[in-house]
C-alpha cells in the first residue's frame, strides 16, 4: 500500500475527484432533464431518459405562475439595499480600526465574529415584534435595515482583517502633503481597496439573495417574498396541488440568478471566501 | 476567514493614531446596541409568558423548566448534535483529504483545465439559495420523486420509500443533504491554503521517501492548522444552530424526528404560539453555542505555541 500511497497515480485521483463532482451535480442535472419533459411524459419515461422534445412549458407557467420577474426584483431591492447598509458601516468601521489603529480593534472584531457565530434565531424574534410594533411587518424596506446591520458584522470582519494590511506608507505620505482624512478616504484607501471592497459587496449580495430566515419570517405575503421564499412557498402547498415536475422547474427557474452569478464571479466568490486566509 | 492569520503584531508596531473614533463609533454603536438590544429582549422575552397577543407575564424560569421536562426538546437538542457530524466533521475530514489530493493530483497542466470545474461543482450547493435546493430536493424525495422514479427504472421497486414521511429515510435523506452542501465550504479554503504550501519541502519529503500518508501527516496538515480550525469553528456552530435545511426539507417531520433545536424554536415562535418557550429554545442555543466557541479556541489555543515554530 505504501508504494501504492507514495505517489498516488494522477489519472486515477483525477476520474475519481472528476466523478465526485459529477455526483454532486447529478440531482440538478437530472432535476433539469425532468423539467423539460412534461407531466406525462416524465411519469412514463425513465428519468435518464432526455425529453423526446424540448418542452418549456414548465418553465413559461412558472415564470407567469411565480410573477417571476416581480420576486427578481423584491430580491434585488432587500440585497441591494441590505448590501449598501453593511458596506457603509463595515467601512468605516475597518478604517478607523484598520488603518486608524484604533484601540479597540480587537473588541470590534471580536464582537463581529460573535455576531456571525450566533445563531440568527436567537435575535429574530425580537425583530419580528419590532416588525409588528411599528406596522412594517411584511414590508420589504423594513427587512433591509436587519439584513444590513448582520452583513455588517461580516464585513467588517473581512474589511477589518484586509484593511490591516493597507500600505502605511502611501497614507502617511498624502497626510504629509497636506491631505485631510476624508481625501485620503476619497482618493488613496476607496481607489487602493476597489478589488477587496468588490469582493466583499459581492458575498454580501449573495448572502442576503440566499438569506432564508429574516425573510422567512418577515414576509408573510406572497407579493413582497423574495425568490428563494417565493420558491418554498410553492411547496408548502399554500398554493395547493403535490410536486410536480412544475414546481421542479420553479425551483430551477429560482436557482438561475444565482447560477449566473456563480458563472460570472465564480473567482471573486471563491477568493471571497478564502479572503485573508492568504496574508 | 483570516481569524487566525490576522497579524496584530502589524497593529502594535504602529504607533496609535487618536481621532479616528469619529469614524468608528456611529457605525460600531448602531451595530453593538441592535445586537445587543435583540439579544437581551430575546432573553427577557424566554422568561414571560406571552402567547403573542395580549400582555406578557413574567413566570420566571417556568418556561426552561417546562422545556427540560419535555421529550421533544431534548430530542431536538440531541438532533442537532447529530447533525454536526453530516454538517461539520464528515465535510470537514473529507475536505482536508480531497483538497491533498487534488494538490497531488492536478499540479501541472491536467489540473489547471480541470481543477476550476471540480471546485465549481463541489461548491456549487453553496450557492444556490437553501430554500431553493431545498425544495428541489424535497421534490426529488418526495413519493413520485426522481429518486424513486429512477429506482423504479433500475427495477428496484422494493428500495422505493417516502423519503421525507418515514423517521429514518427522512433523517437519513438530510444527512446526505447536509454532507451535500457543506462539502465544497471547507475544501475550497483548504485548497485556497495549500497554495501557501512550499512545494519543494514536498518533492524534498517525497526524495526522502515519504509516502503520501507521512507526507499528509507531517507537512499538509500542519500547514493547514489555521484553515482546519476556522473551518471546524464555523462549521461545527453552523451544526449545532442548523436550521435551514430542516425548514425547507422536512419542516422537523415526520413526527419530530428530524427536528433541530434551532427549527424547534421557531416553531414554538410562530406554530406553537408560544412566544416564551420559543426564546427560551434559541436563548439555550446560543448558550451551548457560546461554550463550544470558547471550547475550541481553547483547545487550538492552548496547542499552538508547541506547533507555531514548525511553520
Amino acid at each position: 500500500m505504501n508504494k501504492f500511497a507514495s505517489r498516488l497515480p494522477r489519472s486515477v485521483a483525477a476520474w475519481l475527484l472528476g466523478a465526485l463532482a459529477l455526483v454532486w451535480v447529478v440531482p440538478l442535472l437530472l432535476t433539469i432533464n425532468a423539467t423539460l419533459k412534461t407531466e406525462d411524459e416524465y411519469k412514463f419515461t425513465s428519468v435518464l431518459a432526455p425529453p423526446a422534445e424540448l418542452t418549456f412549458s414548465n418553465y413559461i407557467g412558472s415564470w407567469i405562475y411565480m410573477d417571476f420577474p416581480s420576486k427578481v426584483l423584491n430580491s434585488v431591492i432587500v440585497s441591494g439595499g441590505a448590501l449598501i447598509v453593511s458596506m457603509v458601516m463595515a467601512f468605516f468601521i475597518s478604517y478607523a480600526i484598520s488603518i486608524g489603529k484604533h484601540k479597540w480593534r480587537t473588541f470590534v472584531l471580536a464582537t463581529c465574529v460573535v455576531v456571525f457565530l450566533m445563531p440568527q434565531e436567537a435575535f429574530a424574534f425580537p425583530i419580528f415584534l419590532v416588525a409588528k410594533m411599528v406596522h412594517m411587518y411584511g414590508n420589504i424596506a423594513f427587512l433591509i435595515l436587519p439584513l444590513g446591520f448582520i452583513g455588517a458584522a461580516f464585513a467588517t470582519f473581512l474589511l477589518g482583517n484586509i484593511m490591516g494590511h493597507f500600505p502605511m506608507h502611501v497614507i502617511e505620505a498624502a497626510q504629509i502633503d497636506g491631505a485631510s482624512r476624508w481625501q485620503t478616504i476619497v482618493n488613496i484607501v476607496i481607489p487602493m481597496m476597489r478589488p477587496s471592497l468588490l469582493t466583499v459587496a459581492l458575498l454580501l449580495f449573495v448572502a442576503n439573495w440566499n438569506d432564508y430566515l429574516l425573510t422567512l419570517l418577515l414576509l408573510p405575503d406572497y407579493e413582497n417574498m423574495t425568490v428563494p421564499i417565493a420558491v418554498a412557498s410553492l411547496n408548502h402547498g399554500q398554493f395547493g396541488g403535490p410536486a410536480t415536475t412544475a414546481l421542479a422547474a420553479a425551483s430551477i427557474l429560482g436557482a438561475i440568478p444565482s447560477l449566473i452569478v456563480f458563472a460570472l464571479f465564480q473567482r471573486s466568490l471563491i477568493r471571497g471566501i478564502t479572503l485573508g486566509s492568504d496574508d | 476567514m483570516a481569524l487566525v492569520t490576522e497579524t496584530t503584531k502589524d497593529v502594535r508596531r504602529t504607533r496609535r493614531k487618536s481621532g479616528y473614533g469619529g469614524f468608528l463609533y456611529p457605525s460600531f454603536f448602531i451595530l453593538a446596541a441592535f445586537i445587543v438590544t435583540m439579544l437581551v429582549w430575546n432573553i427577557v422575552l424566554s422568561f414571560m409568558k406571552y402567547p403573542g397577543f395580549g400582555r406578557a407575564k413574567w413566570i420566571g424560569l417556568k418556561n426552561y423548566a417546562d422545556l427540560f421536562t419535555w421529550d421533544i426538546f431534548w430530542e431536538s437538542v440531541l438532533h442537532s448534535l447529530y447533525y454536526v457530524i453530516p454538517m461539520a466533521i464528515i465535510p470537514t475530514v473529507l475536505g482536508v483529504f480531497l483538497a491533498a489530493a487534488v494538490y497531488d493530483a492536478f499540479r501541472g497542466r491536467i489540473g489547471a483545465l480541470f481543477l476550476p470545474w471540480v471546485r465549481a461543482g463541489l461548491y456549487l450547493p453553496q450557492v444556490i439559495p437553501i430554500a431553493i435546493s431545498g425544495t428541489i430536493w424535497g421534490w426529488i424525495l418526495s413519493q413520485d420523486g426522481l429518486l424513486n422514479q429512477l429506482l423504479k427504472n433500475l427495477g428496484a421497486n422494493q428500495l422505493t420509500v417516502d423519503w421525507l414521511n418515514v423517521p429514518i429515510p427522512a433523517l437519513a435523506s438530510l444527512t446526505g443533504i447536509m454532507i451535500w452542501l457543506q462539502l465544497g465550504f471547507g475544501f475550497v479554503i483548504f485548497l485556497a491554503g495549500l497554495a501557501r504550501v512550499d512545494v519543494s519541502a514536498i518533492e524534498a519529503a517525497q526524495v526522502d521517501g515519504a509516502n503520501w500518508w507521512q507526507r499528509f501527516i507531517n507537512l499538509t496538515l500542519p500547514a493547514l492548522r489555521p484553515e482546519i480550525l476556522v473551518v471546524t469553528l464555523i462549521t461545527v456552530v453552523g451544526g449545532i444552530k442548523v436550521f435551514a435545511p430542516i425548514a425547507y426539507i422536512t419542516y422537523g417531520g415526520p413526527r419530530g424526528s428530524t427536528q433541530a433545536a434551532a427549527s424547534f424554536g421557531v416553531d414554538l415562535f410562530f406554530g406553537g404560539g408560544s412566544i416564551g418557550m420559543g426564546s427560551a429554545v434559541t436563548t439555550l442555543l446560543a448558550v451551548i453555542i457560546g461554550v463550544t466557541v470558547s471550547v475550541i479556541a481553547a483547545v487550538f489555543v492552548r496547542r499552538t505555541p508547541t506547533e507555531r515554530g514548525q511553520r
